[in-house]
């Protein structure tokens, strides 16, 4: 019934639920412990009086809330990433061996050496009737550390959805700039062999960039688009089109010219058609699979991972926790003058048990209020950091699961407080007036 | 900047090198067994190791191994159980960086084809299911075809399974 019900909710609301009902220990605590008291104006006046010494624990919980939703939202954002990057291939069709090697290698920009899929083959994925777009791919060239890659004009379509600047390559002397590259329309570029890194060699063959595509996401960003001919032709194999061949680029190709692809991005409009084609070729010749589906399989795998990152982010907050709760015993002895004075003059020790709790508690709902904006703060630089470095877009951003992460941390810490609250309250009264 | 991308990957690599299987239709080529309660058939389609994962759960993912080892087409187009209000095919998608599963209408299987119905690809998803299933549990499923209907028996794998114990083995 219970389940029906919640199963039922929107997830916003859910969440929400989730989110108040971590917060009720806090909420009931601090209702049994302020029952009949006002002790807001001594606790502002002891966050003046003791001002530094509050500040510093303050910080302190921030600083460990902070790290702890930020690398929570950061696993979660390079997971979206990198899912995102992998979003316009649906299928990928390669030569039989590693999903993991050739989507590295398709999606990803990684130089691998992958077995090409031979012309035949390649000619019955490009006929085949549920295809809407196939699309070789070539590796091997760079410039200047930018990798370019053959492939047809369709592709750059598909991929970029529309250009920024220009327009899409038309000859073979004509290329296509990702978002990040340096490179402007008009600009002439001449591809060498490899990274060009070492042992490079210069191919001759210059290419004039023509358009400039929008931003995917992707490693295809820092990339320069070519057509997939002109790649055959300058590592002087057939261009995949026959003798009278009037130079328009693309498919189809001739099976007998055809000189080989490390992999073929398929797609086509409807997922079902899209699950047949990747059954049918999954076979002793081609292996095809999705990058999306890899890396669900590869996140989910990671979970152990994510799970150790979890552990780790509560157990520095519990770690923290156990720290403030030391210091705040050690505070209830600073205090102990002030609240030796209030007993003297009738306070009951239930007084100076609520006014002690609330003080920690205080701390510890400002510090993990600090803590959400540090969380922000270091997502925000994290994730800027890891798009420059990777070219995969991260967007990593605070949501539900860091806010239920915090609310259950300040809950449990205000429990915890208690235990100081009861010392503070158990202190001797003549003791602490002659101190 | 390749350096990164190349650590990220390798990391995870590394994790999921052990479970990838090098494709290829070798997938049956390991141990072989006499039971045939895993497998059911329906003209020359083969299905095997009907299997879902531990759930208390209302919505349950079912798999299994279709192999249409014959000269002509079929097409999938659902299942039905009794322990569910309802079953649908439904196939996995990632879009702007989330994943979904999303209806399939119907599912073509050319001749000679293997179709995997397994975790993040092609499912039966089945709702409202009245029975929680624990390990070693089974049911019965019917899988709808074009050409008719077949059941067989699905399995109840340990929560988390990403695979029939029995994935790999000959029948």
């Amino acid at each position: 019934m219970f389940e029906t019900v919640w199963y039922a909710l929107p997830v916003l609301v859910q969440d929400m639920l989730v989110f108040l009902g971590l917060l009720v220990p806090l909420a009931v605590t601090g209702g049994i412990c302020l029952y009949g008291y006002r002790v807001w104006p001594l606790i502002r006046g002891l966050l003046r009086k003791h001002t530094a010494i509050s500040a510093t624990f303050v910080l302190l919980i921030a600083a460990a809330v902070g790290i702890s939703v930020g690398l929570i939202a950061q696993e979660r954002g390079l997971r979206e990433g990198t899912a995102r990057a992998a979003d316009k291939f649906d299928l990928i069709i390669a030569a039989p061996g590693s999903e993991i090697t050739a989507m590295l290698a398709a999606v990803y920009l990684q130089p691998t050496a992958l077995p090409l899929i031979d012309g035949a083959t390649y000619a019955k994925i490009e006929s085949h009737e549920l295809v809407d777009l196939a699309a070789p791919l070539a590796f091997g060239d760079s410039w200047e550390g930018v990798p370019v890659v053959g492939t047809t004009p369709p592709f750059v379509d598909h991929l970029s959805e529309g250009l920024r600047a220009g327009r899409v390559f038309e000859t073979m002397e004509e290329a296509v700039a990702g978002a990040n590259t340096p490179l402007q329309v008009g600009d002439v570029v001449e591809p060498v062999h490899g990274d060009g890194s070492d042992d490079f060699s210069e191919h001759g063959h210059a290419y004039t960039i023509v358009g400039k595509m929008n931003r995917t996401g992707s490693p295809w960003d820092n990339a320069i688009l070519v057509a997939v001919e002109s790649v055959w032709e300058i590592h002087a194999m057939p261009t995949g089109h026959g003798p009278d061949w009037d130079g328009t680029l693309g498919g189809p190709f001739d099976p007998s010219q055809f000189a080989g692809t490390p992999a073929v991005l398929v797609r086509a409009e409807e997922l079902w058609a899209n699950y047949s084609l990747q059954s049918e070729f999954n076979t002793s010749q081609t292996m095809a699979f999705f990058p999306g589906n890899v890396l669900a399989q590869l996140h989910a795998l990671m979970g152990d991972i994510r799970q150790v990152m979890s552990v780790l982010a509560v157990a520095t907050q519990v770690l923290v926790a156990v720290a403030v709760l030391a210091g705040l015993s050690m505070l209830s002895r600073i205090l102990a003058r002030r609240m030796a004075l209030l007993r003297a003059l009738g306070a009951p020790r239930r007084f100076v048990f609520a006014v002690t709790w609330t003080f920690a508690t205080v701390l510890i709902c400002l510090g993990a209020a600090l803590g959400i904006v540090f969380g922000v703060i270091a997502t925000a630089v994290l994730s800027m950091v890891i798009t420059a470095l990777t070219d995969i877009l991260v967007q990593a951003r605070l949501a539900w699961p860091e806010m239920h992460l915090v609310a259950g941390f300040v809950s449990a810490v205000a429990v915890l407080s208690l235990y100081p609250a009861y010392l503070a309250s158990r202190r001797s009264l003549l003791d602490d007036l002659r101190s | 900047m390749r350096f990164f991308i190349a650590a990220l990957f390798s990391l995870i690599a590394f994790a999921a090198f052990a479970n990838e299987e090098d494709h290829g239709h070798d997938d049956h080529a390991g141990e072989a067994h006499a039971d045939s309660e895993h497998k059911a058939t329906l003209g020359n389609v083969t299905l095997l190791h009907a299997w879902a994962a531990e759930t208390e759960g209302s919505e349950v993912f079912v798999y299994v191994e279709i192999d249409n080892e014959g000269d002509a087409p079929i097409t999938l187009l659902g299942a039905e159980a009794d322990i569910a209000g309802a079953v649908e095919l439904v196939g996995f998608q990632s879009k702007d960086g989330v994943a979904s599963y999303a209806p399939l209408p119907m599912l073509p299987i050319a001749a000679g084809a293997e179709m995997v119905l397994a975790p993040n690809a092609v499912a039966f998803r089945m709702t409202d299911v009245t029975t929680h299933l624990h390990e070693g549990d089974d049911f019965e499923i019917h899988v709808v075809f074009d050409a008719g209907e077949v059941a067989m028996m699905a399995q109840v794998e340990p929560e988390g399974a990403t695979q029939h114990s029995h994935a790999g083995h000959n029948h």
